[in-house]
């Protein structure tokens, strides 16, 4: 073997290994991703509701003054600020993304797909990721594809990712120009898998940072002890929403 | 151009994980808040500090305004003053609303017309109806600035075809009055009928009262005119302002 094919047989190995890390940490990133949406949406429709809720009736409260102050400068901005952060809670809670088909029982627990569909979705994107290819004519279809199959691993839809497997059968890259074009290719690869490997890293750190991975930590805490936190946070905002409502109905029984 | 920029946004990309996480954090981190006790509001007053001290300019906005009201904090207009002026300086709208109102009062900073109208004007060129119709106010009635009905009714006008239903009032008040514009019965009837339309609780439009008053000095003609041009308002304008 020469020192070409030696090194040839190295980059081989090394793409490899490059090639299962990357497929591995997509599969993490699409799973935690599935997690972390489910959880937000909870949090959003049960919490996330009512601190709207109470943004909105501030919001009156303080049109309320506003109303019964017309001349006061801090009055009028005051009421203005308020009315525009209940808009946007409210807009928050109201495009929380759609569900996915198949919810989860405890949204905070681990939402795990079935060893069969994740076996199918690294399947797939061994074959498709565009970052494991060197034809750049088929990048934009690759992409397409891999955006497919995140979708399909989501929703839990063996039926799509199997077909995706399919369609994908007949695209072997090219072979038999000789080693040092595949060598240069295969160098390529590595540096491609490389670089959305870290991409792909940087995003699972950052939702793991994130403050409502904190709260589905604590929420799977007390699940363990037989308690709902979410469940008790909008309890204890009811509360708070009801004592709101009282203080806007006392103010503008005062204006009459 | 790395690979990783090549890829279409699909919303499931590492790259949106940022946007995604920002867009519902503000409620979040007020659950976090409530699960560490009760919300002290000296703690609310806390994190706004943190974040109007690393440069975000809405906080330094709302951090402006808890000082110039005590909410949450002790009064202090002086603090105020400072965060509204980091705040407008870095082009925030309505923070250049309010450090006008500081100006024109005197709070926090020594009183001066000319920063006061300088400021109002940078807000109210920014385009937000309701900062449009401070500075119109400002003109109509010779606030910090000599009265210049012209002006005040240009600006009515700006807030007006937004769909502010308060400049919509005052506008056509004006054409009832002459002030500003020339006199015009039908323009009138049309700006308080769009008004009267579309106002809300607390806005203050003319109600029925005036527009009865003006009804009676018009023909069955020109208020049916009148009409026409409500609708057409509606038709161009009226889906997408406010």
């Amino acid at each position: 073997m020469d020192a070409l094919e030696q090194e040839f047989a190295a980059k081989r190995a090394e793409l490899a290994g490059a090639e299962s890390r990357l497929v591995e940490r997509e599969l993490d990133f699409a799973t935690l991703l599935l997690e972390w949406r489910t959880f937000e949406r909870r949090y959003l429709r049960q919490v996330g509701a009512k601190l709207a809720e109470i943004d909105e009736v501030e919001a009156e409260i303080k049109e309320e003054h506003r109303r019964r102050n017309p001349s006061d400068w801090l009055a009028r901005r005051l009421a203005l600020e308020a009315r525009a952060k209940a808009r946007e809670s409210t807009g928050v809670v109201n495009n929380s993304a759609p569900p996915p088909p198949r919810q989860a029982k405890t949204p905070e627990e681990k939402v795990e797909p079935s060893e069969n569909i994740k076996a199918l979705y690294r399947a797939v994107a061994k074959r498709v990721h565009p970052d494991l290819s060197t034809d750049d004519a088929e990048r934009a279809s690759r992409t397409s594809a891999m955006a497919d199959a995140n979708h399909a691993y989501l929703e839990g839809s063996g039926a799509r990712l199997r077909a995706l497997l399919e369609h994908w059968t007949g695209s072997p890259d090219v072979v038999g120009e000789g080693t040092a074009v595949e060598l240069t290719r295969t160098v390529r690869k590595i540096n491609q898998a490389t670089a959305r490997l870290s991409a792909v890293e940087a995003a699972i750190a950052a939702l793991g940072r994130s403050d409502l991975t904190q709260l589905r930590l604590k929420a799977l805490a007390e699940r363990l002890e037989g308690r709902d936190l979410l469940d008790e946070l909008a309890l204890a905002l009811d509360r708070h929403v009801r004592a709101l409502r009282q203080q806007s109905q006392a103010a503008r029984a005062d204006a009459v | 151009m790395s690979p990783v920029d090549a890829r279409s946004v699909t919303g499931d990309e590492p790259d949106d994980v940022a946007a995604m996480i920002a867009r519902s954090s503000d409620l979040v981190r007020r659950g976090l808040r409530l699960l560490e006790g009760p919300a002290v509001r000296h703690e609310l007053a806390a994190e706004l500090v943190r974040r109007a001290k690393a440069d975000d300019v809405v906080a330094q906005r709302k951090l402006g305004l808890a000082y110039a009201s005590g909410e949450g904090v002790p009064r202090n207009d002086r603090e105020a003053a400072f965060w509204f002026q980091r705040s407008a300086g870095h082009g925030d709208a309505d923070a250049q609303a309010n450090l006008g109102w500081a100006y024109a009062l005197g709070l926090g900073v020594e009183k001066s017309d000319a920063q006061a109208l300088a400021w109002w004007r940078k807000a109210a060129e920014q385009g937000h109806a309701d900062n449009q119709m401070e500075l119109a106010w400002v003109y109509a009635y010779g606030f910090c600035v000599p009265e210049d009905a012209r002006e005040a009714a240009r600006w009515y006008r700006r807030a007006a075809e937004q769909g502010h239903p308060e400049a919509q009032s005052f506008l056509g008040w004006c054409y009832v009055t002459g002030r500003g514009v020339p006199k015009d019965r039908i323009e009138a009837h049309k700006w308080i009928t769009l008004a009267v339309l579309r106002a809300r609780l607390w806005d203050t439009v003319l109600g029925a009262e005036q527009q009865k008053a003006l009804v009676a000095t018009m023909s069955a003609e020109e208020i049916d005119e009148a009409r026409e041009r409500v609708k057409q308002w509606v038709d161009t304008f009226g889906r997408t302002a406010i």
